[in-house]
């Protein structure tokens, strides 16, 4: 097939030449009434005029009065078989029949034959430009380098005239090429004209859609975007650039290649990712910001993989070159702000004057792990954040730009998931450019084992997102599509994708060989000419700049380059906060530090208690009707309000109505969080009705109260969970929430928890107060829906099980500082309002991952009345025993420490037993970073006892590795703790409901069994 | 003259003409008649208005006759009127292909939007004030047409009414099947669907396949009744809504049959499953349920899994077609869509182990949840999959159970596309949306797409837009967040009684014989009933998806619990390590750097040694001899990451051509797949692993460009290859190859987290596993998987072989080198290779320390590449006979005895474990509990390694050389410990 291909290519200059032949006439002359009517034989008769008689014949076939006397007469003698000599200037009728068909018509009965011949001729140049609008693309010269097929497909359309002898495809033959067609509605090519010669329909057409643009826009189910594409691309004469603009672009393109000669210069065996072969992306980046910033927007945030980060980091961003530079020399020592991350993942803010519009503009690059295309929900979360705090609901102040590699926009899944979110009301930015960096490999392998569709872009047709196409060796032709594409999102606040078809210079990276398994591609590279070196030597052969401008340009960034080189020379640490993303000035000191290390009560007064649930209890609205059940619940949250009690959802209601008060913005997001995957939070009220009449009273707490975002997301957990740690990457005064169906179901988030939320400000010095909460609790129900897994939490937490810890003053809070994350489980409802309400009390902000119960929300146990939430009152990071073992702890035999739900069914268990007094229980309800003083006290208060550490999970999972390891640490290995609770185990649960029973059992039983561990060595 | 009013003929339509014909003029004035010459001259000496013409003297007409001539050429229907409106037609025939579908009627409910878009596009004559978009009128109506060729709605006819046109176009398009199918980028495929949805009467069913499909509603909706009536207050994720999925898959499955496929894999979500088993795949009724017993006790297979999670394998007749077919369901978590890779991959292998190079024989159906389908990227990892060489399976046929909800979320907060099956359009794959409560439309339509597979092997969708009867499960209340759509739905007539109804009406069957089909049903349900009593315990086995007749004995059980030794002739490793150096294929270009490299394998052939490279070929070759079919799959692993392997050799000067010399070893040798993946984890994982389910008797691995990269496919690590055999029964062997390694690399590229697999090991830390004739065979039958990380080639090679040479499966972990590949230290010798030489667990200390035992200060036990490091540094410090280093191979099963021996051997050493991982990370935290049980917790087990932290490495260069030289330090610091605990 690529055979073909490459035939099919070669003949096309050639009979391209064939369709143009007559341009020049055709251009001066309106072709339509080329008449001739001198003497000579009948000229008239063929090629253009032939169409004007055969109308008139045919008029005055239906109607001889209905043409002109002349013509009359003219057709009249033809028929009577004059002589044609005898009239002059007509022709003989048998000339005419000869080239018509016959006129004995068989389906239309009102128009006679030839009529029908033009009609199906008009049907078929429409078919003929759509399909040009469709599949042009295919044959557009996308490929810089020639050789390969940007789109996979090798063949050739049948129904685009890529030879003379396709005409035939539509019934059309070469000596139709002359003819005129009045032009259908649905296209621009016409300009002013509304008809054209059938040659000069398919010579525009090939213009717009096959040279070096591809545009697929069609499958768009909107006429008025197809309209608006067709317009910009196929009226004529449109992609005209002024000389200025070639200027700025040759000096664009000159940085962005200069700047990687530079870095292979000076360090020729360090991996950089250079842009090689897609130099054209720094002026097309800036050709996108320029336009948009023109439009008025103010803010662009970017995600990128690695190949030419560095590039876009000096020459878009303008990060300085120094800093950039001092990143390759291995003796640089880091601040001691965390592990830190290599230079090509490190993000960038940056404030500036756009050069070209003269307004600010402010550029932020987000940090990104090795994992391709995992940044981009982050990046659209931090640009919905950044929309909602300017209240720009269209976005029209904000948007967001996305890079691709063309292998991993095919490969990965969350992109789709990206894609899916883009429109949905709470996750929309109202639009986004993706730029795919298409170098048509991915590391070594061929794009045709890559993906199954023809482009690597053809996930944004599942939004009907146009998709733009351009061989990025021609740089006008980039800048043109790139600023189509900033007006389209501009326009339509929708997704657009430019795919620019380049190559990689060099291999994966610049040590990498990659003629092992692609020698016949990277023998054409090395033959390749540098794209500033081909627009150079156009520029100057038009005329636009001379040798000498251009030489003086690349002598002037290669001196500021070499300049900044020696600058760098002097850095001796790095600092990664240099590289912040996401400053949050005004929260920390000017040093980036935390303004205070304490953090006050996080109890509030007893009135706005009392008033939060008075108003989750209610319907603020009028004549709003909702379900009888539903009634029944805000009954029973009245009166546990009137007692003073709280549920689980009723204590979240308070955390979050008593934030919103406070001015922070609280969202909480994820699968039906909106009613909740238990039914237990209604946080949306739905009028039972009226359609879509919804009501949050959440968001009729208090006057001037900050706004509450409560969203159903869509069924993704990477995609979501990415975005909203994007969302709270923005500010540290809101509270982000996002809360799994099931807690098992983070997994397939699990590369935002590793990569972004674990260790994202070791690497980043990112702070991030992003809430996980993930529903976990053994219930019987199979191996799913049971576990969340604490296990893994717990295993990436930063703390070492063996350092006895120092205590100070604010032991808590400094232990919290030093964490990566905070893990807790609470087990009432008054500690989960507590610590989220702490989450942003706190003057430094780290993620929080919460094991939300399910069974316990309905618990009639699991409550807290308001004393343990008024003001004065804390998170209690251990609760104690408190109960009769308490008053004689000597008398105690055992102490079972244990965390979560498994405390109701010890509780339960010990007073079935009448154990009361000899066993003490005390929950842990924060895990990580563990409350190593609050354990010593208690261990200490029940010396003589036996510890022991009770969990319902398996063995190998939930806390005990953990605690284990810490309870040793703090007891100075001089007390055992024994574990009780399920064995190890590959799956997190049984399936089987008789099973889960007797293991339940089998465990409670070894925990109220004080005889059990006498004598086992430890 | 008299003047003409305002030379009405320059207006309207007829300007262009004449505007035309002036310009004609002015080029040259004789192009024209005398005539105009004449008007055009007068007109350009200013004449005003009415006055320019003047008649041609030679023809003499009055005007009065040019005039009358101009308006009747108004009132004929002239030409350029007909061509608009035949371009007006042909667009409209278009708009109907196009969009057609956003007016069919496709919501049983008639509430919501199927499509989201409530608006219904302009160019769809949905009134008769709509032609006016055409520029027609409804006088136009009964004027006749010419078709164009890209339409069969005139059947025989060459041209019909625009009225006729519009009705069939209707009929064809805006009923209750939506067809989606315009943005296929080939003109035969849309031809083909035209001419299966246009062609007049062609949606015709006859009495008996009426009768089938009304007896197969009856059995789906009674068998859901059942449930219900039995346990009302269990969960079972019931069918209410879209009982029509029933007779739809078991359509799909007739059509295929008929068709020559004779197996059939399914994936499919919850809801509805287990309808599916008993009625499509006919798992006996008393089966399923007695799983409702909460009594049932499960038999000691394992921990198993929920009703609606089990797979499923069942041979049977296919009664329409009268041939054998085989259907397999297969087990799935509650992660929705995650199975899809797994199917894929199944069916992949099932269809390469009966040579079905086509797809012609097996075939795929996976299910999907209208949420699922839009939220999940695995759904389009998984498409992406669809048409790679290696990869896929000749077209899957999609169904989509739309019930318009996800649990409580609206469409419109679920998906940013119209319907939830936009992201076929990625592969071009024709989308049928039908109203599920029109069941003939149904079986229509799986027809087309079964019919659609078989002849263009490519991926289709049928979209069964039905709704939700109750609310997510039987306990959950939908009218909280739905209130007006429950309302409708507790409107709804159930399809079947609709159904039944109209095939009353028809005389197709009468009502007493519905009666009893409904009353045979009822009846078989409970005799199934009365039987499930009996059952008393569950056997997992069951409800197997994939068995392995012959591998195991005909109780399920290992044949026996040895492994034969592991090691190769002289003569086998020397002939693949020769092929392995040569290009087996003549006038065959390589590059010089790849010859570079042939030549040194040549030559450590002759030296008789291995570097990780050659015995990966000597390990993989070996078992192709034995007729083991492997399969190698990952990104890039052709090459290798690390440009170490070099599996397939490329033509320097001939574009594509390829050579796999590991394909040229031997006469009879099974096949060697191996295939760059496309850039997906969770997807290629989960395809290997579906691959790795279909037979024992294949090597297949999954290796990742870098060991990180594995948490983009936790899902199937977590749900299916760590608890596959718990949960389901199932072994598998798959193998993963994570590359792994502190190398300075930073934070990526670095960690496999080895800490991830060992924590889910399901081995208990505090027990002596029981002591057996085989310890190392019976340790590695009763674990879950098996974690390794080779120090030595040999040791690579051994435990690869092993994988196949064990008589069961478990999937096998193995975190691989990156800077070993080429240390020139990490070499093997054939003798660690040869005959009755096996996988050593462990490598103990075989130097100076090892021969004067008691003077050993310090025994480090230590895994992989850090080994290298700690040598060196020993020998660098000379203490040589001061320190012994043992290497842990294998991590998981833990060898208990092997490192007591250590142990025991050196009594007077403290005991040290040192990785260069980080420690909250790596293998500490198991190992450590591990060693302490393994002395009897006599002695503390230190650690010598990096500090804890939330990043698996620095980022920094400087930072990784000063760690790795403090914990070398602790390490060889023999007063590191003292005092310490």
């Amino acid at each position: 097939m690529s055979h073909l291909r490459s035939v099919a290519a070669k003949l096309k200059p050639y009979c391209t030449g064939l369709l143009v032949k007559h341009n020049s006439i055709l251009r001066t002359l309106p072709p339509r009434c080329y008449v001739y009517s001198s003497g000579a034989k009948e000229p008239f008769l063929s090629g253009t005029n032939s169409s004007y008689v055969e109308e008139m014949y045919y008029a005055w076939l239906e109607n001889p009065k209905s043409v002109h006397k002349s013509w009359d007469a003219f057709f009249r003698s033809a028929d009577n078989g004059t002589p044609q000599c005898e009239i002059q200037g007509v022709p003989s009728l048998a000339d005419i029949e000869s080239k018509l068909p016959s006129l004995s018509s068989q389906g239309l009965a009102t128009a006679p034959a030839k009529a029908e011949k033009i009609v199906e001729e008009h049907l078929a140049v429409q078919s003929l430009i759509r399909a040009y609008q469709i599949r042009g693309h295919h044959v557009a010269q996308l490929d810089p380098l020639g050789i390969l097929d940007a789109d996979l497909d090798s063949f050739v359309p049948s129904d685009l005239i890529t030879t003379l002898d396709k005409l035939g495809f539509y019934g059309l033959h070469e000596g139709d090429l002359d003819k005129v067609f009045r032009l259908p509605t649905t296209t621009y090519i016409g300009g002013t004209d509304s008809t054209l010669s059938l040659r000069e329909i398919i010579r525009r057409l090939e213009n717009s859609y096959c040279q070096h643009i591809g545009l697929e826009f069609m499958f768009i189910n909107d006429v008025e975007q197809c309209q608006w594409i067709r317009q910009k691309f196929e009226t004529p004469g449109i992609m005209k650039f002024i000389n200025e603009e070639k200027r700025t672009l040759l000096a664009r393109l000159i940085r962005s290649t200069r700047f990687e000669d530079f870095l292979a210069r000076k360090w020729s065996s360090e991996k950089r990712f250079g842009l090689e072969g897609c130099e054209v992306m720094i002026p097309a980046l800036k050709a996108i910001i320029d336009k948009s910033s023109e439009m008025g927007l103010e803010y662009v945030i970017l995600g990128m993989p690695h190949r030419g980060r560095l590039n876009v980091l000096a020459n878009v961003i303008r990060k300085d070159l120094d800093q950039i530079f001092c990143q390759f020399d291995p003796k640089l020592e880091a601040s001691d702000e965390g592990s830190g991350d290599v230079k090509y993942h490190l993000g960038m803010y940056h404030e500036r004057i756009n050069r070209a519009t003269n307004k600010k503009i402010t550029l932020s690059l987000v940090a990104n792990p090795s994992h391709l295309e995992a940044v981009d929900p982050v990046v659209q979360g931090k640009t919905k954040a950044e929309q909602f705090y300017r209240g720009d609901t269209e976005g029209n102040k904000v948007m967001s730009i996305l890079v691709h590699g063309d292998a991993a926009f095919a490969g990965q899944g969350v992109v789709y998931e990206t894609f899916h979110l883009s429109d949905l009301p709470s996750y929309t930015t109202n639009g986004t450019i993706h730029i795919v960096v298409n170098n048509q490999i991915g590391f070594t392998t061929d794009p045709r084992m890559a993906r199954s569709s023809p482009y690597p872009t053809d996930v944004a047709r599942v939004v009907n997102a146009p998709i733009f196409h351009v061989n990025a060796d021609d740089p006008e032709a980039v800048m043109y599509v790139c600023s189509v594409a900033a007006e389209w999102r501009n326009t339509f606040n929708k997704d657009v994708v430019v795919d620019l078809v380049c190559y990689r210079r060099s291999g994966h990276n610049e040590m990498d060989e990659p003629m092992f398994t692609q020698p016949l591609m990277y023998k054409q590279i090395h033959k390749q000419v540098p794209v500033l070196k081909k627009y150079a030597d156009k520029m100057i052969a038009e005329g636009t700049v001379t040798l000498q401008e251009f030489e003086e340009e690349i002598a002037k960034y290669d001196r500021i380059c070499e300049e900044a080189y020696a600058r760098s020379k002097d850095k001796k640490i790095l600092n990664i906060k240099h590289w912040l993303d996401s400053p949050w000035p005004g929260f920390f000191t000017l040093d980036g530090e935390p303004k205070s290390m304490t953090c006050p009560p996080t109890g509030i007064p007893e009135d706005m208690l009392s008033h939060i649930g008075a108003i989750a209890s209610s319907v603020p609205l009028k004549d709003f009707k909702i379900h009888g059940g539903l009634s029944r619940i805000l009954k029973s949250r009245l009166e546990m309000t009137n007692s003073r009690t709280v549920d689980w959802a009723l204590a979240e209601y308070m955390t979050f109505g008593s934030l919103l008060k406070e001015g922070i913005h609280v969202r909480l997001s994820g699968q039906d969080v909106e009613r909740g995957t238990f039914s237990h939070r209604h946080h949306v009220l739905h009028d039972q009705e009226v359609d879509r009449w919804t009501c949050v009273p959440m968001n009729h707490l208090w006057p001037n109260q900050a706004p509450y975002t409560v969203c159903n997301s869509s069924l993704s957990e990477y995609g979501v969970l990415g975005f909203e740690l994007g969302f709270a990457m923005a500010s540290p005064n809101a509270l982000v929430l996002w809360e799994a169906q099931f807690g098992d179901f983070y997994n397939t988030a699990q590369c935002i928890i590793d990569q972004f939320i674990s260790s994202g400000q070791a690497k980043w010095v990112r702070h991030n107060g992003i809430v996980l909460l993930l529903p976990h609790g053994m219930e019987g129900m199979g191996p799913e829906h049971s576990s969340a897994r604490p296990e893994r939490f717990l295993q990436m937490s930063n703390d070492d099980s063996d350092a006895y810890p120092e205590f100070t003053q604010d032991f808590d809070v400094s232990q919290l500082f030093d964490c990566n994350w905070i893990v807790v489980n609470c087990s009432n409802p008054a500690s989960y309002f507590h610590v989220l309400r702490r989450q942003i009390l706190l003057p430094f902000r780290k993620p929080l991952i919460i094991f939300t119960p399910k069974s316990l929300l309905r618990h009639p146990e699991a409550k807290s009345s308001f004393d343990d939430m008024k003001t004065g009152t804390n998170f209690q990071r251990v609760i104690p025993e408190n109960g009769a073992a308490s008053h004689s702890p000597q008398e105690v035999k055992r102490v079972i420490f244990c965390t979560g739900k498994v405390y109701y069914e010890l509780v339960k268990e010990r007073h079935r037993k009448g154990l009361d007094s000899q066993v003490a229980i005390t929950r842990l309800e924060q895990i990580s970073p563990f409350p190593f003083d609050l354990v010593k006290q208690e261990a200490e208060k029940y010396a003589t006892s036996e510890l022991v550490w009770c969990q319902e999970e398996h063995k190998n999972m939930g806390y005990y590795d953990y605690v284990k390891a810490r309870f040793l640490t703090i007891l100075n290995h001089a007390r055992p703790v024994w574990y009780v609770g399920r064995d190890p185990a590959a799956a997190p649960a049984t399936g089987n409901k008789n099973t889960h029973h007797v293991e339940l059992r089998r465990f409670l039983d070894i925990a109220f069994d004080l005889e059990y561990f006498e004598g086992k060595p430890f | 003259s008299t003047p003409v009013a305002a030379e009405p003929f320059l207006s309207g339509t007829n300007s262009n003409y004449v505007e035309e014909m002036y310009y004609a003029w002015l080029e040259n004035p004789k192009s024209v008649h005398k005539s105009w010459d004449i008007f055009f001259r007068n007109a350009n000496a200013g004449a005003s208005p009415g006055a320019a013409y003047q008649s041609p003297p030679s023809l003499g007409s009055s005007l009065s006759t040019l005039t009358q001539a101009q308006s009747l050429l108004h009132s004929q229907p002239n030409v350029d009127k007909l061509v608009e409106d035949h371009l007006a037609v042909q667009s409209l025939i278009r708009a109907y292909q196009i969009r057609g579908h956003h007016v069919a009627q496709l919501d049983p409910l008639g509430i919501l939007d199927a499509d989201l878009d409530s608006c219904v596009p302009a160019d769809i004559v949905t009134s008769s004030d709509k032609l006016g978009f055409y520029g027609l009128q409804e006088s136009d109506l009964d004027k006749v047409f010419h078709l164009p060729t890209t339409t069969f709605i005139g059947g025989n006819e060459m041209a019909l009414p625009l009225r006729e046109i519009i009705r069939r176009l209707e009929n064809a398009y805006c009923q209750h099947i939506g067809v989606e199918f315009m943005f296929i980028n080939d003109l035969e495929q849309c031809q083909w669907i035209r001419q299966k949805f246009e062609a007049p009467g062609i949606m015709q069913f006859n009495n008996e396949e009426k009768r089938t499909l009304l007896a197969r509603l009856v059995r789906s909706t009674r068998f859901e009744e059942f449930l219900h009536r039995k346990w009302s207050s269990e969960k079972r994720f019931g069918l209410e809504g879209c009982e029509v999925l029933i007779p739809a898959l078991k359509t799909i499955i007739d059509k295929s049959s008929g068709n020559g496929v004779d197996y059939v894999i399914m994936g499919m979500p919850h809801r509805g499953r287990l309808n599916v088993l008993a009625n499509v795949i006919r798992k006996e009724l008393e089966q399923i349920f007695c799983q409702f017993d909460s009594k049932l006790e499960a038999t000691d297979e394992g921990s198993g899994d929920v009703k609606y999670h089990l797979g499923m394998y069942h041979r049977r007749i296919n009664r329409v077609t009268d041939r054998n077919i085989t259907l397999s369901l297969v087990a799935n978590p509650s992660h929705l869509e995650a199975a899809d890779p797994v199917v894929q991959g199944k069916t992949k292998a099932e269809q390469f182990y009966c040579g079905d190079t086509e797809g012609k024989k097996v075939m795929a159906i996976l299910l999907h949840g209208d949420a699922a389908f839009a939220g999940q990227g695995i759904v389009y990892e998984t498409f992406h999959l669809s048409d790679l060489p290696s990869h896929t399976t000749h077209g899957t046929v999609h169904v989509v159970v739309n019930n318009q909800i996800g649990f409580t979320t609206d469409p419109r907060m679920a998906r940013s596309s119209p319907y939830p099956t936009d992201v076929a359009r990625v592969v071009n794959a024709p989308i049928f949306h039908v109203n599920a409560d029109d069941p003939e439309a149904v079986m229509y339509v799986c027809n087309v797409a079964a019919e659609w597979r078989s002849t263009f092997h490519k991926d289709v969708v049928v979209d069964l837009v039905c709704y939700r009867r109750n609310g997510h499960n039987e306990m959950d209340e939908p009218m909280f967040t739905q209130p007006l759509m429950y309302k409708q739905i507790r409107k709804q007539k159930a399809v079947l009684q609709k159904y039944a109804e109209t095939l009353i009406s028809q005389g197709v069957v009468n009502q007493l014989e519905y009666e009893e089909e409904i009353s045979k049903y009822d009846k078989i349900c409970e005799e199934a009933f009365a039987r499930s009593k009996d059952e008393k315990i569950l056997h997992i086995k069951h409800w197997l998806d994939s068995p392995w007749p012959g591998f195991f004995t005909l109780d399920g059980q290992p044949r026996s619990m040895t492994c034969p030794s592991t090691g190769l002739t002289e003569e086998d490793l020397t002939h693949i390590g020769n092929v392995a150096s040569s290009v087996p294929v003549e006038d065959f270009m390589i590059h010089g750097g790849l010859s570079r490299i042939l030549k040194g394998r040549g030559e450590m052939v002759k030296n008789r040694t291995v570097d990780w490279a050659l015995a990966e070929y000597m390990a993989l070759g070996s078992l192709l001899k034995e007729g083991i079919h492997i399969r190698l799959s990952g990104q890039d692993v052709e090459r290798g990451t690390f440009s170490h392997r070099h599996h397939v050799l490329h033509d320097q000067n001939v574009d594509k051509r390829t050579c796999i010399p590991m394909n040229h070893l031997w006469p009879n040798q099974a096949p060697y797949t191996v295939c760059n993946s496309s850039l997906s984890e969770y997807g290629v994982l989960g395809f290997e692993l579906g691959f790795a389910m279909a037979s024992p008797n294949a090597l297949v691995l999954w290796e990742a460009q870098f060991g990180d990269f594995h948490n983009t496919a936790q899902c199937i690590i977590d749900q299916f290859v760590c608890p596959g055999q718990a949960k389901w029964v199932r072994q598998n062997g798959i193998v993963l190859l994570l590359p792994h390694g502190m190398e300075g690399m930073g934070p990526e590229h670095s960690s496999a987290r080895p800490e991830r697999f060992l924590q889910m090991c399901n081995d208990d830390p505090d027990v002596w596993p029981k002591a057996s004739e085989d310890f190392a065979v019976g340790q590695l039958y009763d674990c879950n998987w098996i974690v390794v990380n080779c120090s030595t080639p040999a040791n690579f090679f051994h435990v690869i072989r092993r994988q196949i040479l064990l008589p069961f499966r478990k999937p096998l972990i193995v975190f691989t080198p990156k800077s070993l590949l080429r240390h020139p230290e990490a070499r093997s010798s054939f003798d660690d290779m040869l005959p009755s030489t096996h996988f050593q667990r462990i490598i103990p200390e075989a130097g100076p320390a090892s021969q004067n035992p008691e003077g050993v200060k310090r025994l480090i036990f230590c895994t992989g590449k850090v080994y290298y490091e700690l040598t060196k540094e020993r020998s660098g410090r000379d203490m040589e006979g001061d320190v012994a280093i043992a290497r842990v191979e294998q991590l998981s099963p833990f060898p208990f005895d092997l490192v007591e021996k250590e142990v025991q051997k050196y009594p007077n050493a403290d005991l040290v474990w040192c990785q260069e991982e980080h420690k909250n990370q790596g293998y500490y935290d198991y190992v450590k509990p591990r060693l302490r049980t393994t002395i009897h917790r006599t002695k503390p087990v230190w650690y010598a390694g990096r500090d804890p932290a939330a990043a698996p490495a620095t980022g920094n260069k400087k930072t990784h050389l000063t760690e790795l030289r403090r914990f070398l330090d602790t390490a060889f610091n023999l007063d590191a410990f003292k005092g310490h605990f």
